[in-house]
C-alpha cells in the first residue's frame, strides 16, 4: 500500500482526539420555543383533519375522539422530549471538523470533517423566520442518512459557521484540488 | 488522431438501425400502458370489432414508425470544445451539452438487435444530478470506442495536470500512458461455471418472488377478465385438509424447481460469457447473451467491496463479488457485479484494487451477544407466542408445526453472533456477517465520509454502541459494539480521512 505523506507509526489510540471531549454548544433557547410550537401546531392539524374525516363519512364518528386523544398524546410526547433532548443537542467544532450531538433516549454523535464537505446551505422555515432561526445543513457525498443538520441556530452565526466551514474546505481544495 | 477520432467532431446522426431501436422502445412503452385492453379484445370474440382492433393497431404502428423517423433526423451528435452535444427533439429542441470531465463513465449494452446489425447503444453517465444522463441509442462500436477514448484521454490529462500542479511528494500511481493499455483479463465465467453460479443461487427467495409475482399477475387477471382465481384458490385452502397440506407440500419443490429454471435462463442470458477486465485505472465487466452488456468503473471511484458465499456457494468454491462506486445518490445503484468467481481469482482482484488487503493483520471486534438476543426475541420468539395462541385457539395440529420458527431463529442468532464481526486495520475496515452464508464488505479507511456513534437507552445501559459508516458508495453498519471500541473507530477513522491527502474519488 504506498502511503503519501503519512507514515504509519503506531498510534496510541487513547491519545487520539477524541469527539466526547467536546465542550458542545447548545441550541438558541427559542428553538425550544420554536419545537413546542410546531409539535404542537402539528397535533392541532392532525386533530383537525382526523374529525374532519370522521364526521364527513358516515358511520366512523368515533375515529375523531380516537384520532384526537392519540395525536394529543404525540403532540405532548413530542414537547415532552423536546424539553429533555434539548439539553443533550448541540454542535461543536474542531479545527478540521465539525460535530452534532443529538438525541435523549436515542443518542448519536456524528462528525463531518471538512475534508469531505460538499457543500451547505442555510434555510429558514416560516417558523425559523418568525423565532429569528436558521437551519445549517452540511452535505456529504455520503448520502442523506449522513448528512448534518444544524437547527436552532442564529442567522448570523449559521452564515459565519457556513463561512468557516466552506472556507476551511476552500482552502482544502486549494492545497489539493482532487478534494 | 484517427479519422474516426475526427470525425466526431461534425455533427451526425446516429446509426439508421437507431430508427428500428426507437419505434422498438415506443412499441413496447406502448404495448406496456395498453395491454390489458389488448387482453380483453383478444379474448371476447367479437368478429365486427376485430377489423376495428385491427385498424386501430395499424394506425399505432404507423404512427410509431412515423415518429421514429422523425425523432432519428431530429438527433444529432457531436464533440465540441471537450464536450459532448446532442441537439434533440420533435416540438421543442433540445440542445444538452456534457463537459467531458463531468463524465463519470461511458458504457456501452448491445441487445439482440444491436448485435446482429453491429452497432452499440451508449450510456454516458454525468456526475450531475439526474436528467443529465445521456443515451445515443445505435451508433457504430468504432466510433464509440473513439468517443470513449477521447473522454478518458482528456480526464487523464486533467488528472495529470492536477497532480503535477499540486506537487505532492512521494509515489504517485505510476499510470500506463494513453493509447497503450494494456487489458489485464481477471476472471471470465465458462459455462460450466455459470451453472454452478445458477444452481448456488438462493431459490427460495426466488421463489417467493415468483409466488408474489404470480399473484400479483391472478390480481391482474382476476381485475381485467373477471375470473376469480383467488376464491378458487380459498376454497381448497381454507380448510387446512390433508389435502391443502398436499397441495402446500408440493407447491414448494415445484416453485423450487420453476425458480431454478428462470434463475438459470436468466443467469445465462446476463451474465453469458461474463469477462471482468482491468484497463489501465479501470475495471470492466462485459457481460451478456442477448443484451451484451459493458459497465466500467474507474479505480478511484471504487467505495466498497463485498463478497458474499453462500453454503451451496461453498460447496463449490464459488464467491459472489460486488464493487459499490461512489453515485451522486447512494439509492442509484451503479456497482460491478459478478455472480460467481474462485478464491484465487477474488485473491488476484483484491490485489490489484487494495494491494496491501490480504496481508493485512486486523485486529477483531464481536458484536455483543445482546444483539442475538434482541433478534431472537423479535423475529423468534414473539411470533412464536403469537403463533402458540392461534394454535391453541383453533386446535390444529399442524400449526404446532409453525412452533419450530422460535429453536430455528435461536439457532439462527446463534450462527449470526458468531459471524457478525468488525476487523480493524490502519487502512481498511473490515465487516463480516451472516447466517448460513457470509457477506464481507470492505472500506479503506481513506474513502469514509463520517461516521456516527448512536446508543439508545436499552445500549447504553449495557455499554454499548451501534457504528455507522458512511462512504459515497454505501454504508456500513455495526451493532451493538463496545462503547469504547466504537468511540476509538470512529475518533480513529475520523483522524485518518482529516489527515490523508489522498482523493477519496
Amino acid at each position: 500500500m504506498q502511503q503519501i505523506l503519512f507514515t504509519n507509526d503506531q498510534i496510541s489510540l487513547e491519545g487520539l482526539p477524541q469527539v466526547e471531549a467536546l465542550a458542545v454548544i447548545p441550541l438558541e433557547p427559542s428553538y425550544k420555543t420554536l419545537r413546542y410550537v410546531s409539535a404542537s401546531l402539528f397535533a392541532l392539524a392532525a386533530t383537525t383533519v382526523a374529525w374532519v374525516v370522521a364526521l364527513s363519512v358516515p358511520g366512523i364518528g368515533y375515529w375523531g375522539l380516537v384520532g384526537s386523544v392519540r395525536f394529543t398524546l404525540i403532540g405532548l410526547w413530542n414537547n415532552i422530549y423536546s424539553t429533555i433532548s434539548f439539553r443533550h443537542v448541540g454542535y461543536a467544532g474542531r479545527v478540521k471538523d465539525i460535530s452534532f450531538k443529538s438525541g435523549w433516549l436515542w443518542l448519536a454523535v456524528t462528525p463531518v470533517p471538512f475534508n469531505r464537505v460538499q457543500h451547505c446551505d442555510i434555510r429558514q422555515g416560516i417558523l425559523d423566520r418568525k423565532y429569528g432561526l436558521a437551519r445549517l445543513t452540511i452535505y456529504t457525498a455520503g448520502g442523506q442518512s449522513s448528512d448534518l443538520m444544524i437547527p436552532g441556530l442564529l442567522p448570523d452565526v449559521a452564515e459565519k459557521l457556513k463561512a468557516h466551514i466552506l472556507g476551511t474546505t476552500e482552502q482544502l481544495i486549494e492545497a489539493d484540488p482532487d478534494v | 488522431m484517427s479519422e474516426i477520432t475526427n470525425s466526431l467532431y461534425t455533427p451526425q446522426r446516429q446509426s439508421p438501425v437507431a430508427i428500428l431501436l426507437i419505434l422498438l422502445r415506443h412499441l413496447r412503452i406502448i404495448a406496456r400502458q395498453i395491454w390489458p385492453v389488448f387482453l380483453v379484445l383478444v379474448l371476447r370474440e367479437d368478429g365486427g370489432r376485430n377489423i376495428k382492433f385491427l385498424s386501430v393497431l395499424i394506425l399505432i404502428g404507423v404512427l410509431s414508425f412515423l415518429y421514429a423517423v422523425w425523432d432519428y433526423t431530429r438527433y444529432y451528435f457531436f464533440v465540441e470544445n471537450n464536450e459532448l452535444c446532442v441537439r434533440s427533439g420533435i416540438f421543442r429542441r433540445k440542445k444538452l451539452n456534457v463537459p467531458f470531465d463531468r463524465i463519470q463513465s461511458v458504457d456501452f449494452k448491445q441487445n439482440l438487435v444491436h448485435q446482429l446489425l453491429n452497432v452499440v447503444r451508449v450510456q454516458v453517465d454525468t456526475a450531475g444530478s439526474k436528467g443529465s444522463e445521456l443515451e445515443l441509442d445505435a451508433i457504430d462500436p468504432k466510433r464509440a470506442n473513439a468517443l470513449r477514448e477521447m473522454v478518458m484521454d482528456y480526464k487523464r490529462s486533467l488528472k495529470k495536470t492536477n497532480e503535477a500542479s499540486t506537487e505532492i511528494e512521494g509515489e504517485i500511481t505510476p499510470e500506463v500512458p494513453a493509447f497503450q493499455e494494456t487489458s489485464e483479463l481477471l476472471l471470465s465465467l465458462s459455462p460450466y461455471d455459470l451453472i454452478k453460479v445458477g444452481i448456488s443461487r438462493n431459490h427460495l427467495r426466488s421463489a417467493a418472488i415468483i409466488f408474489a409475482f404470480l399473484i400479483s399477475l391472478a390480481d391482474d387477471l382476476d381485475q381485467v377478465m373477471g375470473w376469480n382465481i383467488f376464491n378458487g384458490i380459498g376454497e381448497t385452502t381454507s380448510a387446512m385438509s390433508v389435502f391443502g397440506l398436499l397441495l402446500f407440500l408440493l407447491a414448494i419443490p415445484f416453485f423450487i424447481v420453476l425458480s431454478f429454471i428462470i434463475t438459470l435462463v436468466g443467469m445465462v442470458l446476463k451474465y453469458y460469457d461474463l469477462k471482468f477486465w482491468r484497463t489501465g485505472p479501470s475495471f470492466k465487466v462485459v457481460a451478456g447473451l442477448l443484451t451484451r452488456t459493458e459497465k466500467t468503473i474507474q479505480k478511484s471511484k471504487i467505495q466498497i467491496m463485498q463478497w458474499d458465499t453462500s453454503p451451496l456457494k461453498k460447496l463449490f468454491g464459488l464467491f459472489q463479488f460486488t464493487i459499490f462506486q461512489a453515485t451522486p445518490d447512494v439509492r442509484q445503484n451503479k456497482s460491478l457485479f459478478i455472480p460467481g468467481c474462485y478464491q484465487p481469482q477474488l485473491d488476484q482482484t483484491l490485489d490489484v484494487i487494495v494491494p496491501g488487503f490480504r496481508d493485512a493483520d486486523f485486529s477483531t471486534h464481536k458484536m455483543h451477544p445482546r444483539f442475538a438476543v434482541l433478534m431472537v426475541v423479535i423475529f423468534g420468539f414473539l411470533p412464536a407466542a403469537v403463533l402458540w395462541g392461534i394454535a391453541r385457539w383453533q386446535e390444529s395440529p399442524l400449526q404446532w408445526l409453525a412452533l419450530l420458527i422460535l429453536p430455528l431463529s435461536i439457532w439462527m442468532g446463534i450462527l449470526y453472533q458468531k459471524k457478525r464481526k468488525l476487523k480493524i486495520h490502519p487502512d481498511y475496515l473490515l465487516s463480516e456477517s451472516g447466517i448460513f452464508g457470509n457477506t464481507t464488505k470492505l472500506v479503506e479507511i481513506f474513502k469514509v465520509q463520517t461516521v456516527t456513534v448512536s446508543a439508545s437507552p436499552f445500549q447504553r445501559r449495557r455499554g454499548l454502541a451501534s457504528l455507522d459508516i458512511f462512504t459515497a458508495g454505501g454504508h456500513l453498519r455495526f451493532p451493538y459494539l463496545n462503547e469504547k471500541i466504537a468511540r476509538q473507530v470512529r475518533d480513529f477513522v475520523l483522524y485518518r480521512t482529516e489527515i490523508e491527502q489522498r482523493s477519496w474519488m
